[in-house]
């Protein structure tokens, strides 16, 4: 398995007033090019489990292994890991430093090795995966740029070295909705193309769009591992929680309850028209007409 | 990994959080002197033992309150590098191409490290047993008589306690650039003092461009409420100095008149 928690958990600040048990025995394996959403409440220990995948956080308790290999342990090479992973944090635009947006990518790439054109060309190619012309913003400077430029070529700095697994923390807080359905394609696109995901966020219908396993962080334990239509199936435990659930199921919830057969595990929109056009085909959207309105009164 | 961040208040019962924190601010004052006028090793060795008892009295875990020392040694090596070997003697116990390795440089370094040494540990002390809103009470009740001079106060208070609350939040915002850049393949734990210089400019310059913003903000948000400047803004719990309060001062001062006046 590419990642594999072993009984991993962190305290923070141990043996100090502000002790902070953060994450408790998480088993976790993911494999290639899964993408995973996390949902949890606040400090349940979501940036937490990142970080330690990550390898900036060295687990109190237990394991994290990459590819086999310890991540923690002495002898391994840490150039590795950071040439096959990247993250995306909150506010991402906030580590911008370099005077020009091609350095900005650049910097990423300085201890990869690779040779000046194929720099260049990745840098060319990261920008234009995130929608940037490269000889327009090649030598601006990052710190110009306006709020959503800036994110964007924050995204492009994560999205150059090309890794195999790109973590992303809370990506979309403070994005416009059109800012972050262009993201969410971006982050499809490299799925897609191989690239195992693992996204935090608060956004329910987010990840019950995008994300194809969910796991639901509570008091930094591991409430709820799999598929996403199986985690959003048991929505009374999630509402008992206080999370999310995204609107799809919601929406399944009230069309069941209208007295329409009407398939529960559902997690996205696209699963939600498939299901209405197969429940219509079967005649059973059309016993009752005006139950619309009673469905959007929610 | 998991550090605290530098400067933060650390809850607790021990004698150094009870006194008043007046009083600690004056006994830190004090030390400064004490650590100016200090010269021989005798001086120093009080000094530290000092630094030893407050310690504690404090309670705090001793890891915890020589944390900033064991952030900062490269610093601390610099300086002492720099007095060693470029302190113009006239009889040089070692020279090669620029650099002239001295007696007197290297005393002069020693003295330059311990110092600063002693001051960091002592304010760290005192930020870690004190609250922001105690220090900031402290410091208008230290400046009260300057008032009578026409200075503003109020202001320097405002000012001080603007900035003891966001040290916390700058550390915060370090450690999270820290961590972005890290993963970008910054190398800031290599041992190599190249990649550790490299390493420098992407932390800094994010950590002041996001601080200028949020001072930016800062100050938008009090305009926005009616901040103008006059009256009593800021204030803490009025606390009266007691006999306890005298009594460490005293110490404090006794301790320092020593160590300047004798060793
Ligand atoms: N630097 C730190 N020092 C001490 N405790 C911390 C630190 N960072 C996080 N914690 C604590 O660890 C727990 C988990 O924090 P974490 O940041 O992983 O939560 P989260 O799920 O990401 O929350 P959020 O949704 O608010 O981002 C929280 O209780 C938090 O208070
Ligand atoms: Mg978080």
């Amino acid at each position: 398995m590419p990642i594999v928690l072993e009984k991993a958990s962190y305290t923070y600040a141990p043996g100090t007033p502000y002790e902070a048990a953060a994450l408790c025995d998480i088993d976790l394996q993911i494999a290639d090019g899964e993408f995973i959403g996390i949902m949890g409440h606040t400090g349940s220990g979501k940036s937490t489990l990142l970080q330690l995948i990550a390898g900036l956080i060295t687990p109190s308790r237990g394991k994290v292994m990459i590819d086999g290999c310890d991540i923690n342990a002495r002898n391994y090479n840490r150039d590795v890991l950071r040439k096959k992973l990247s993250m995306i944090f909150q506010y991402p635009e906030y580590q911008l430093f370099e005077t020009t947006v091609e350095k900005e990518l650049a910097f990423s790439l300085k201890h990869s090795g690779l040779p000046g054109k194929e720099v260049k060309e990745r840098v060319r190619r990261a920008l234009e995966a995130v929608g940037f012309s490269y000889t327009r913003v090649r030598s601006l400077s990052p710190l110009g740029l306006s709020g959503g430029e800036k994110r964007k070529v924050a995204i492009a700095c994560a999205l150059v070295t090309e890794p195999k697994i790109l973590l992303l923390d809370e990506p979309v807080a403070g994005l416009d909705p059109r800012g972050r359905k262009e993201f969410l394609e971006i982050i499809t696109r490299r799925n897609k193309a191989g690239t195992t995901i693992i996204m935090v966020s608060h956004d329910a219908d987010v990840l019950g769009n995008y994300a194809q396993r969910i796991l639901v962080l509570n008091q930094g334990k591991l409430l709820l591992d799999g598929p996403a239509k199986r985690v959003f199936t048991d929505i009374e435990k999630l509402e008992a929680l206080k999370l999310g659930v995204c609107r799809p199921r919601k929406l399944a919830r009230r069309l069941k309850e209208c007295g329409i057969p009407f398939p529960q595990d559902i997690a996205g929109y696209d699963e939600f028209i498939a299901a209405v056009v197969e429940v219509s085909k079967k005649g059973g959207m059309s016993h009752e007409p005006d139950t619309g309105r009673h469905v959007y009164s929610r | 990994m998991s550090r605290i961040p530098a400067g933060m208040y650390i809850p607790g019962k021990s004698f150094l959080h009870r006194l008043d924190p007046l009083a600690k601010l004056i006994g830190l004052i004090i030390l400064l002197a004490a650590v100016i006028a200090a010269s021989s090793p005798g001086g120093y060795l009080l000094l530290i033992l000092f630094i030893g008892v407050l310690l504690a009295l404090s309670g705090l875990p001793f890891k915890l309150a020589i944390a900033p020392l064991r952030r900062t040694y490269l610093f601390f090596a610099v300086i002492f590098l720099m007095n060693a070997l470029f302190f113009a003697d006239v009889d040089p116990l070692w020279t090669w191409w620029i650099f002239s390795l001295s007696r007197t440089g290297l005393i002069q370094g020693a003295n330059v490290v311990l110092r600063l040494a002693i001051i960091i540990v002592a304010g760290h002390i005192l930020i870690s047993t004190t609250s922001p809103m105690e220090i900031t009470a402290a410091f208008r009740r230290l400046l009260k008589p300057l008032q009578y001079i026409n200075i503003p106060v109020d202001i320097v208070a405002l000012i001080v306690s603007v900035a003891i609350h966001f040290i916390p939040v700058l550390a915060e915002e370090v450690e999270m650039i820290r961590k972005a850049q890290t993963v970008r393949g910054a190398r800031f734990d290599s041992t190599r003092l190249r990649d550790r210089a490299a390493s420098l400019l992407p932390l800094v310059i994010p950590v002041f461009v996001n601080a200028f913003k949020r001072a930016d903000e800062l100050a938008l948000a009090m305009e926005a409420r009616g901040y103008r400047g006059e009256g009593r803004r800021v204030s803490g719990p009025e606390i009266a100095f007691q006999a306890r309060d005298f009594g460490a001062v005293l110490i404090m001062a006794a301790i320092c008149a020593v160590q300047i006046l004798v060793l």
